[in-house]
């Protein structure tokens, strides 16, 4: 069996691994457009303020690869995808033929038109973008003319580059055009804290502002103006709003698209011989019970494992994806899982605690007697028991008060209950 | 300390804690369930309050570093041979609280030990010892009524035995489980001691507590007690065990009934005793329904044929003065079994003086009875049951040898869980998870763990039984039964060792 | 390989702690118990001891056979090891605390201060970790 993988990412990564605990003889290649074997994108920040060094990028080890006796090839960009002839063409010519092939290309960064760009990253004029090891590589070689930056995008990309500038001395500005940060991925009050936080720190959070123009001098930028109007002179701008699923690789062997690349139960697209998995995917979500793009890594690699067994023949249905995302800033961390935003809805109660002073937060979203979502802001430990909740849909009636503090464990839970989960 | 009464600042016991060792792990704190020790989160340190220590050694136990000592608190009044520490405190105690003293286990007063006074025979030239590892020893032992005389008739060229036996109860030791209530002890405890009963072939008494449901099903080796207070009492309990019990007395605390306060009473033991949670549960002295001999056979009677005769009826007894009349009159009463309970027999609650000052010691009376009953001709029609502080098995084969046909040992079989002996059942608190219904505490004791030391104790003492048995030439535990000749006294009156029957060693 | 990991009985666990004092001990510099806890810095306990009332039990990492946690790491720091344990490698370790996050036992702890995950490592090479059994009522190990 000949398996192949486009896309070095974390859903690569899963996949190889899936492959490797069915079949350990067929031929695996995995084709990456980057310079490098699989690392870790959210690495990228802290490689940038140097608390990952360059050795500690690679998800795996030096030999993980050739000890599984796969394949990678990496600065080779595939083109386009002959579903027929079960054929792969590379940037260049080449044609690698597969039996079963994953598409996990990934997301690309979303670059607004904002007037005095092209619409795309411009390393050499300091306008960046920042989802690649290249993007932060890009910056940290010009970090010498940087005294200055603005990010645009108050997200989870957004404020962990805000994060490493600030860390490298930049004085950071971040541009945010919703009322809040962490707008997607945390609510109001979480994202109140943490702009607090960021401000103690001194990072500036501008928000229900964007950049309209980019205005650059000589060699570079020089300042940005906002929508606003005011003007902000800066060095450099980083463009991190969010990423989209990449999916014209897909396109090309015409499969169905609907956010990202389709799939079924079984991580399989509409083309029988072909998978999908991570942020390019629509795969089912247990939260929106229905197919969603869910961009977590952790989501992207099970996707990617999952899909690499099915790949070898095991004929497993994908566990369902569960949005998560665990971030932190300068001593302040928060978690969120699931639904965080729920929309006005009678079946669905939201219960908050809130400590300003100590900078605490809990929420949880519940539908009837089960868990929908949390927020953990402040005291997170253990908040992967709320996960196990969620995703098992366990009968959480009665324990609202003690999932609102922080020392919530099995030991809360019926007997019974905790005995199952709790088995060996 | 400051501005206090000194009636009120006594500690008995010190806690003395190594600071070089002391980690401030705070086990000590948490397992400690009389608040003795405290925590400083401020200064990470850990402190003593003295006064509520009951040396009950759970914190020395679980200590990781060994930092704790408990020590008796160093005499603090004057000496004084005649009013010493413990009637000084006890008289302060009570002129603060106009309360009767409570405490638990069995008498800790110097009265004459005579076990303690007693020496064993042992084979030398003539009637050679037995090795009880080469040659069969029997210990088996069967209590109930046996019959005045065997008629044994020829069928078919086979000998048949023709009279009829009694229900008797088989005892591959002779030794059984004292009355521990369900309420005095928790579930884990009686579990434990079903099962040793069951794995060494013994019995165990359920006390006056009842039986929990899911112990039926070591009816097999369990007498049911009927005490006054008839908790639990329904038909399926009196068929459910081996024998049957009724309690008229006990040793710790004769003439008066059981205490069982209601912070003790939870569901299980609500239950179990048929009362509601939370009640107190306290046993009449008598049983209003026995006011006379008569009375007594009465229910003896009622009992049996509600069992249909299928199981012995035992009688319970305290030791108190005229017990050699009072056994003769249960005996003639119908009773299979009579049980004596001693001076020193242990107790869950009593009052501190009736525990200490009401009763005589369990070998006069046992001594007493034995010979009342061979005298009247009737020591055969039940056997005797000898309770009241048996610590060892020597005293096990001192008591039989003084007429017993088995004993019942309880401090022993506590001891054998973990008990420490400080007195303070009563409270409920005992914090090795022994004497206590709080779920928080019961959980310390593990019925595994308890199940197996409590068969060890039995196996160890069975040996050491056959040793002794052997070492005077005996191989089967009748010829040791009421066999005084194997027993002679030291540093006893003359009438002392009247009463015992037995010769002064030497003679 | 089947997976070994140590759990409390909770039916008889009393809540004593004792095993994160065992599991200080054995995590430290000196193995000293008295060095560990009073001149080191004192390293934390890999399980979490959850109490209510009577009901108490220790919740410790079970290694699975498909641990979330190494699915969540960012980094690659978390690893399931060929022998079975599941491990995490500080020196890779950002503290981005995605593994807490993803367990569902809820078994991984946070170092704050060092800003790095902690975990049970079944104790490294010791065949039997230490934790057990000084439980006073007897535990179970698997």
């Amino acid at each position: 069996m000949n398996y192949v993988i486009v896309g070095g990412g974390v859903a690569g990564l899963g996949c190889v691994e899936g492959i490797r605990s069915v079949d350990t003889k067929g031929k695996v290649t995995l084709i990456t457009e980057e310079a490098y074997p699989p690392y870790s994108r959210p690495g990228i920040s802290y490689w940038l303020s140097g608390k990952l060094t360059d050795a500690g990028m690679p998800l795996r080890e030096e030999d993980f690869y050739d000890d599984l006796d796969v394949t990678v090839k990496t600065g080779a960009r595939a083109e386009k995808i002959d579903g027929k002839k079960k054929a792969v063409a590379l940037e260049g010519g080449e044609s690698i033929s597969y039996d079963r092939l994953l598409i996990a290309t990934g997301g690309v960064p979303i670059f607004p038109p904002i007037t005095g760009t092209e619409g795309k990253s411009d390393p050499d004029r300091r306008i960046f973008t920042f989802t690649t090891y290249r993007d932060a590589k890009e910056i940290a070689d010009r970090k010498d003319a940087i005294k200055k930056a603005v990010v645009i995008g108050g997200g989870l990309i957004g404020l962990k580059a805000a994060e490493a500038l600030n860390d490298i001395g930049v004085k950071v500005t971040v541009l945010e055009l919703m009322d809040r940060v962490l707008s997607v991925a945390f609510d109001r009050i979480a994202g109140d804290l943490v702009e607090k936080r960021l401000e103690k720190a001194g990072i500036a959070v501008i928000t229900e502002d964007t950049a309209d123009e980019v205005i650059t001098g000589k060699d570079g930028v020089k300042a940005v103006k906002l929508r606003s109007g005011r003007e902000i002179e800066t060095d450099a701008v980083v463009v991190a709003i969010g990423v989209r699923p990449s999916v014209s690789l897909a396109e090309t062997a015409g499969l169905e698209i609907d956010r990202g690349i389709v799939v079924d139960e079984k991580l399989a697209t509409s083309n029988a011989d072909i998978y999908a998995a991570g942020d390019a995917a629509s795969a089912y979500d247990i939260i929106a019970k229905e197919r969603r793009v869910t961009p977590i890594l952790p989501n992207a690699l099970r996707q990617g494992r999952q899909a690499g067994r099915n790949m070898a023949g095991a004929d497993e249905s994908y566990e369902g994806g569960l949005s998560m995302n665990a971030i932190g800033f300068y001593g302040l961390d928060t978690i969120s899982i699931g639904l965080v935003n729920p929309e006005e809805n009678k079946k669905i109660t939201v219960l908050t605690r809130l400590d300003e002073e100590a900078e605490t937060y809990r929420k949880l979203v519940l539908e009837g007697n089960r868990l929908l979502g949390v927020v953990l802001v402040g005291d997170v430990a253990r908040a992967g028991i709320f996960a196990g909740l969620i995703r098992d849909s366990v009968d959480v009636a009665g324990l609202e008060e003690k999932m609102l503090s922080p020392d919530f464990g099995h030991v809360h839970l019926e007997k019974d209950v905790r005995k199952e989960r709790l088995a060996q | 300390m400051l501005y206090q009464a000194p009636y009120d600042t006594f500690s008995e016991f010190v806690i003395v804690r190594d600071p070089d060792l002391c980690i401030s792990c705070r086990v000590c704190e948490r397992q400690c369930s009389y608040g003795a020790h405290t925590y400083d989160p401020e200064t990470d340190t850990m402190g003593e309050i003295h006064e509520k220590c009951v040396d009950c050694h759970r914190c020395e136990a679980l200590c990781p570093t060994g930092a704790i000592t408990i020590r008796e608190n160093p005499r603090d009044f004057k000496g004084n041979a005649n009013w010493t520490d413990y009637y000084i405190k006890n008289v302060y105690k009570q002129a603060s609280t106009g309360g009767v003293l409570l405490t638990g286990m069995g008498n800790d007063k110097p009265y004459p030990i005579y076990w303690d006074h007693l020496l064993l025979d042992a084979s030398q030239v003539t009637n050679p010892s037995i090795d009880p590892l080469r040659e069969p020893m029997e210990l088996t032992s069967f209590l109930g009524r046996k019959p005045d005389s065997l008629e044994i008739e020829k069928e078919n060229g086979k000998l048949r035995l023709k009279t009829e036996l009694g229900p008797q109860i088989r005892l591959e030791y002779p030794i059984v489980f004292s009355a521990m209530s369900y309420g005095a002890l928790n579930y884990n405890a009686h579990l434990a001691m079903a099962r040793a009963a069951k794995e060494t072939g013994i019995a165990y008494n359920t006390g006056e507590g009842g039986l929990h449901p899911t112990l039926y099903d070591y009816g097999p080796w369990t007498i049911v007690q009927v005490a006054s207070g008839r908790f639990g009492v329904h038909s399926d309990y009196l068929n459910a065990g081996t024998g049957i019990e009724i309690k008229i007395g006990q040793g710790a605390k004769p003439g008066i009934g059981g205490h069982l306060p209601g912070e003790k009473v939870g569901d299980g033991i609500s239950l179990t005793r048929m009362i509601p949670t939370g009640t107190d549960a306290l046993s009449p002295a008598p049983h209003h329904d026995i006011y006379s001999i008569e009375d007594l056979r009465q229910l003896i009677y009622a009992l049996k044929e509600a069992s249909d005769y299928t199981k012995p009826v035992s009688v319970k007894i305290a030791a108190v003065h005229n017990v050699a009349a009072i056994a003769s009159g249960i005996v003639r009463a119908g009773a299979d079994i009579v049980t004596i309970d001693g001076l020193r027999g242990g107790t869950g609650a009593a009052p501190t003086m009736i525990r200490d000052n009401v009763g005589i010691p369990l070998e006069l009376a046992l001594a007493a009875v034995d010979t009342r009953l061979r005298d009247e001709g009737i020591r055969n029609q039940a056997s005797i049951l000898a309770a009241g502080s048996v610590r060892c098995s020597a005293d096990v084969v001192k008591a039989i040898a003084l007429g017993a046909d088995a004993v019942y040992i309880g401090t022993a079989a506590l001891i054998a869980m973990g008990c420490g002996m400080c007195q303070r059942c009563y409270t409920g608190k005992c914090p090795w998870g022994i004497t206590t219904n709080d779920p928080y505490l019961a959980k310390r004791l593990n019925p595994d763990i308890a199940t197996e030391r409590l068969t060890n104790l039995i196996r160890a003492w069975g040996h050491e039984i056959q040793e002794m048995m052997g070492g005077m030439g005996l191989n089967a535990i009748e010829s040791l039964r009421g066999n005084r000749e194997k027993l002679r006294g030291v540093g006893l009156s003359r009438l002392e060792m009247d009463i015992l029957g037995v010769k002064h060693a030497g003679e | 390989m089947k997976n070994r990991y140590v759990i409390a009985v909770e039916d008889v666990c009393i809540g004593c702690r004792l095993c994160e004092v065992a599991c200080i001990v054995e995590h430290s510099d000196t193995k000293d118990i008295i060095k560990a806890y009073n001149q080191e810095k004192r390293p934390l306990p890999r399980s979490h001891v959850e109490e209510e009332g009577p009901v108490s039990l220790s919740v410790t990492c079970r290694h699975c056979d498909d641990p979330h946690c190494v699915s969540a790491c960012i980094t690659g720091a978390m690893r399931k090891n060929p022998d079975g344990r599941v491990t995490v490698d500080q020196e890779k370790c950002v503290g981005c605390w995605s593994c807490v996050m993803a367990c569902p036992y809820g078994a991984v702890n946070m170092d704050k201060e060092a800003k790095k995950s902690v975990k049970c490592d079944l104790c490294g090479d010791r065949d039997v970790p230490p934790a057990w059994p000084p439980a006073p009522t007897g535990r179970s190990s698997s």
